[in-house]
């Protein structure tokens, strides 16, 4: 691919990734109108008198026309206003801002556990295929991905942090050691059902590299041990997981919904069963947006790279 | 206040289920009767997150507890429950002629800042606490109050009352500097300034999983005898109980408030505080539906629930109720005829109804928390055996009160609780929203409740609440359950604590025992 | 319910019949489907029978996996159980199939707008991670098997269409295909003849580990007390009502977790000997 190529390619998935945000945000404002009961009550509260709910409706547009609605949403989500929690303590804005950081650091040490598990299993597995190790391997990935995640969690903190003492029962830290510690668990709970995945293409990769001409060539050429590993054979096997990425990002994201429920950290996703279990409409609808964007975003990255990385993607 | 008290707050802040008796408590939580701890400070784990900062905005069990370690109140719950103590106010005389109250402050008293508390602070208190959104209500019969010197406040009444001693130790009740300390509302609800044992320091994440962190104040009135004594309190909120409970086991938290049953039967008898039980657990039934509006079906669903039954799940953090009012709260009294389990009677009720057609009910209540969850499944079993088949609704608190407010349930579960030593706490409640939501005639408890308030006299005011609780069970539409107790987690180098039946306790009094040399 | 990777268990190892770990999985699956109808007689216990003299016993020869805190069996409960939880994630993987080939096959062969349609409509779901567009759904619809069933719909048909799509590009040019056509076999035909054998191998495959995953996701939500509400029984409902007792009282949480692992396991067996049969 060339350099301009590869501009172009960029510009144009930049461009296609407009109109799904511009469909998401009119799905996410949709929520309003799907939602059961009058929105003025929804955001009021059930205490609210009749006179406020009739501001409440002015305020929020609500006897405008539809279209005009939507265009005053888009301009409060450009602003940064997505209105206050049910009980109107907290902006959403505010709420998301503090939990981003939280979810974040989950996903990266959870990506750094699910490579170094994936890539060691994957290894071993790949070495004799269908041997013990691989067919144990196998087994053990199975169960992996059938254990839920939440209750993997339960058991952790039982099993692990309350006997050792050595992580959090729960909860975030306020000092990057700390915070270290308090996402160790959670990301391992997490890893363990996502691992599986990357670890079968990985292995797979790393069989069909060692089976290729040029494998044979390095051989032949004196190349042995970790040096032929790293150099012939993760090198190649590691294209196709790197497709995956996106999709594998998507899935941590999906279960660090529920990991952070289990652990009890204050990221987006304990707010986002917080607020479905408090049927708090403004927090549901201000996280959504935020979730599909990211997942949005990743997948554009992820398309991205791939076209930088790999040689045979379409200009 | 009290007020219906959020279903979450009063569930978390109250004592439920399990306490199987034996074969439990093996808990190791705090280790040992010469457990140490490393630094002088306290862990607070709760469930329930504060309402905000300001006393008006007080509501829930988070801000009944922390408000006072903040602000400080007048007037202070006496640990047994029995009355109020003194607080920043040294005494207090009543006037019923003149409708007037005149509190003398204590001189050492200061606020976190270093300047003293005076009577003008206290009369600007007052008068902000009439004038407050949300619990301006409750003091409706203030008319003005004035500093008639540094150390004295006169508060004229628009009407005979002696609720207001016992208004003063809530949560609402929280004693600001005159005019903010020169600042705005809002600046000073970020970082308040008060005269309670500790100083606000931050309060991170607000919401469900918030931290709120406080300092000693060195200016606290009782700073001579050596209170506080903890340097630091952190509270943390999570909304998952059994997660603390396994955080307090592993010596992560030092405190747990709104102990439930569920968690304290893992911890041993010291760990485990549980005052006497004194919030109420009642059904509501909406008389306004039409099977509901036959008393005959009314009085048999009463009749049909094993009380015993419901408290034995929660064994030693519940008891049987036998009227509609919290117990072990001073002027409550029993019905003249207690609750009975009779399922004989109820079935003869059951055929005494004008419609004979079968009954199907929903059951609405609080679905976050395990104990209520485990109570709601037997009463539908216990009313299973005289043919009223039973729906569970779970939802939410705010769901919870919407459907009562608006009438819109058959059956309906709620916690009417005293935070303050007076049954007509939870009698104004009950007054004001559960009699016209259930379709109840309140002719007689309005009638009742003005006689009660007014008075003075124990003897009167006992006739006052024993007729509450007879009409009630004459009528029906509110049934007691249970009486729970709010209990406390409490690790074992922790001295000083005392539960009081209040939802709120002493944290000033509270010491650890600190590892020292070696 | 995305099953837009390769999962463990689906894979070109050994050939073989497949039999043995197909039969092993679907025998273990069917007994416990069996079993979850006569919970009651089998176990000699009513599932929704509270005792309260007998809470919290440990396991024993009366009751194998002990009592609750309301003195209910654990075991009897793990069966009823099992009669919610199967149907369920059976349902949360075939109901989205079908959805997918059909949009798939249609996305296929109608090239124009309609096509189109369907794959950024594809996109847009896939926007969503899947847990999130559950737990926004139930939001919308109130808890239930019945807004489960609608989320998994709504989320997992994707995969399906994407690869039934796929197949019907290729296969519409091959020579065949065109001959049918050309001598007048109508679309339907095509579709069934040629398209749906090809495509139907790997989606059944898929459908298999899709059965883990919407399992996994119903008892999540159930956890979280967005799924199945009691009485309902439901394996993620019965860890969340056992979770305050884990430390004294763990057999209350732990055996429904072991049932979850249990199926997973099932069913991994199940898609494992059908891949092998299917690339014979």
């Amino acid at each position: 691919m060339t350099g301009r190529g590869r501009f172009r390619f960029v510009g144009k998935r930049l461009l296609q990734a407009i109109p799904l945000t511009l469909v998401l945000l009119l799905l996410v404002f949709a929520m309003l109108k799907v939602v059961p009961g009058d929105p003025a009550l929804q955001v009021a509260g059930p205490r609210a008198s009749a006179a406020t709910l009739e501001a409440i409706r002015v305020h929020l547009g609500l006897d405008q026309p539809v279209w005009l609605q939507f265009v005053h949403y888009l301009g409060r989500v450009v602003t940064g206003d997505l209105g206050t929690t049910a009980t109107g303590s907290t902006k959403v804005s505010t709420l998301i801002a503090s939990g981003t950081p939280v979810t974040l650091v989950l996903l990266a040490v959870s990506t750094v556990f699910t490579v170094l598990i994936a890539g060691a299993t994957a290894l071993l597995a790949a070495r004799r295929p269908d041997g013990l190790a691989d067919r144990l391997i196998n087994v053990v990935a199975a169960f992996g991905v059938g254990v839920p995640t939440f209750w993997l969690g339960i058991v952790l903190l039982a099993g692990v942090a309350l006997p050792t003492g050595a992580f959090p029962i729960g909860g975030w830290g306020d000092t990057p050691a700390t915070v270290l510690r308090a996402a160790v668990l959670p990301a391992l709970a997490l890893s363990v059902s996502v691992a599986p995945v990357l670890m079968a293409s990985l292995r797979s990769g790393i069989v069909e590299a060692r089976r290729s001409e040029y494998h044979a060539a390095a051989q032949a050429a004196g190349v042995r041990g970790w040096t032929l590993t790293r150099r012939f054979v993760l090198r190649n096997a590691a294209v196709p997981p790197v497709s995956l990425l996106a999709a594998l990002t998507t899935l941590l994201l999906s279960g660090a919904v529920v990991v952070e429920s289990t652990f009890g950290l204050p990221g987006l996703g304990l707010s986002l069963t917080q607020a479905a279990q408090n049927r708090d409409f403004n927090v549901i609808q201000g996280l959504t947006l935020v979730f599909s964007l990211a997942v949005v975003a990743v997948n554009l990255v992820g398309d991205v790279l791939v076209a930088l990385l790999d040689p045979r993607v379409e200009v | 206040m009290n007020k219906w008290t959020k279903p979450a707050a009063a569930i978390a802040a109250v004592a439920l289920v399990a306490g199987c008796g034996s074969g439990t408590g093996t808990g190791t939580g705090g280790s040992g009767t010469g457990a140490v701890k490393a630094s002088n400070d306290l862990v607070i784990g709760r469930t329930v997150a504060v309402d905000g900062m300001s006393g008006d905005s007080c509501y829930g069990a988070g801000s009944i507890s922390t408000m006072p370690m903040i602000y400080g109140n007048l007037l202070t719950n006496k640990p047994d429950g029995s009355g109020v103590q003194p607080g920043i106010a040294a005494s207090y005389d009543y006037d019923a002629t003149a409708r007037t109250y005149t509190f003398h402050l204590r001189e050492d008293a200061g606020f976190s800042n270093g300047s003293p508390v005076t009577g003008a602070d206290v009369a600007f208190s007052f008068e902000q606490w009439r004038d407050g959104k949300t619990s301006g209500a409750y003091y409706d019969m203030i008319k003005s109050a004035e500093a008639t010197d540094a150390h004295t406040v006169v508060v004229h009444l628009t009407r005979a009352d002696t609720f207001l001693p016992a208004l003063l130790t809530w949560c609402t009740s929280t004693v600001y500097p005159d005019r903010y300390a020169g600042m705005t509302p809002e600046q000073f609800f970020a970082k308040p300034i008060g005269a309670g044992p500790f100083t606000f320091a931050s309060w991170q994440n607000p919401g469900p999983s918030e931290t709120i962190t406080l300092k000693k104040n060195p200016h606290y009135y009782d700073a001579a005898k050596g209170q506080p004594s903890i340097d630091t309190v952190v509270v943390k909120t999570s909304a998952d109980a059994s997660q603390q409970m396994l955080a307090f086991q592993g010596g992560q938290l030092d405190l747990i408030e709104g102990l439930t049953a569920d968690e304290g039967n893992q911890l041993t008898t010291e760990q485990a505080r549980i005052p006497k039980p004194s919030q109420a657990r009642d059904l509501m039934l909406n008389s306004k539906r039409p099977a509901l509006a036959d008393v005959n079906l009314r009085k048999a669903i009463s009749a049909a629930i094993d009380r015993n039954a419901l408290a034995s799940v929660q064994q030693g953090y519940v008891v049987p109720a036998e009227g509609i009012l919290p117990i072990n709260v001073p002027n409550s009294v029993p019905p003249t005829e207690p609750y009975t389990y009779d399922l004989a009677a109820a079935k003869a009720l059951m055929a005494q109804r004008a419609d004979q057609k079968p009954v199907t009910l929903t059951l609405g209540f609080e679905g976050s928390s395990s104990t209520v969850k485990t109570m709601v499944q037997l009463i539908r079993d216990q009313l299973a055996q005289i043919g009223v088949e039973v729906t569970l609704k779970p939802s939410d608190s705010a769901t919870v009160y919407s459907q009562g407010s608006s009438g819109d349930f058959d059956m309906l579960i709620s916690d009417p609780s005293a935070i303050s030593p007076t049954v007509f706490d939870p009698i104004s409640f009950v007054l004001t929203a559960w009699y016209p939501w259930t379709g109840a005639d309140t002719a007689l408890m309005k009638d009742k409740f003005t006689v009660g308030t007014s008075s003075t006299d124990d003897a009167v005011k006992d006739a006052a609440v024993r007729a509450i609780q007879d009409d009630a069970r004459a009528q029906s539409t509110v049934i007691g359950l249970v009486n729970m107790s709010t209990a406390f987690a409490v690790a074992d180098y922790v001295e000083g604590f005392t539960a009081t039946p209040f939802l709120s306790y002493d944290a000033a009094a509270i010491r650890i025992r600190i590892r020292t040399g070696s | 319910m995305v099953a837009l990777v390769q999962v463990p268990g689906r894979r070109r190892v050994r050939r073989g019949s497949g039999s043995a770990p197909l039969l092993t999985g679907a025998v273990l699956l069917a007994l416990l489907l069996a079993a979850s109808f006569a919970a009651g007689p089998l176990t000699g216990h009513d599932p929704a029978l509270t005792d309260l003299t007998a809470r919290f016993r440990p396991p024993t020869a009366e009751h194998w996996f002990g009592t609750d805190q309301l003195g209910r069996d654990v075991f009897a409960r793990v069966l009823v159980a099992a009669g919610t939880d199967l149907p369920l994630a059976l349902l949360g993987a075939v109901i989205p199939a079908l959805i997918g080939i059909v949009l798939g096959a249609l996305a296929g062969y109608a090239r124009g707008w309609l096509g189109t349609a369907v794959m950024r409509l594809a996109d847009l779901i896939q926007a969503f991670p899947s847990y999130i567009l559950l737990i926004v759904l139930v939001f919308l619809l109130g808890p239930g098997g019945g807004s489960f069933l609608v989320g998994a719909a709504v989320g997992a048909w994707v995969t399906y269409a994407r690869l039934v799509r796929g197949v019907v590009l290729r296969l519409r040019e091959l020579d065949y295909v065109r001959a049918a056509q050309a001598a007048g076999l109508g679309h339907t035909r095509v579709l069934l003849r040629h398209v749906l054998p090809n495509a139907l191998p790997q989606a059944v495959v898929y459908a298999a580990s899709d059965i883990v995953l919407a399992l996994s996701y119903l008892a999540a939500l159930s956890y979280l007390g967005l799924g199945i509400q009691a009485p309902g029984i439901e394996w993620g409902q019965m860890i969340a009502e056992g979770q305050p007792f884990l430390r004294n009282q763990w057999w209350v949480s732990v055996m429904p977790g072991l049932a979850i692992i249990l199926v997973g396991v099932a069913v991994r067996l199940i898609a494992g000997g059908l891949e092998r049969r299917l690339q014979r």
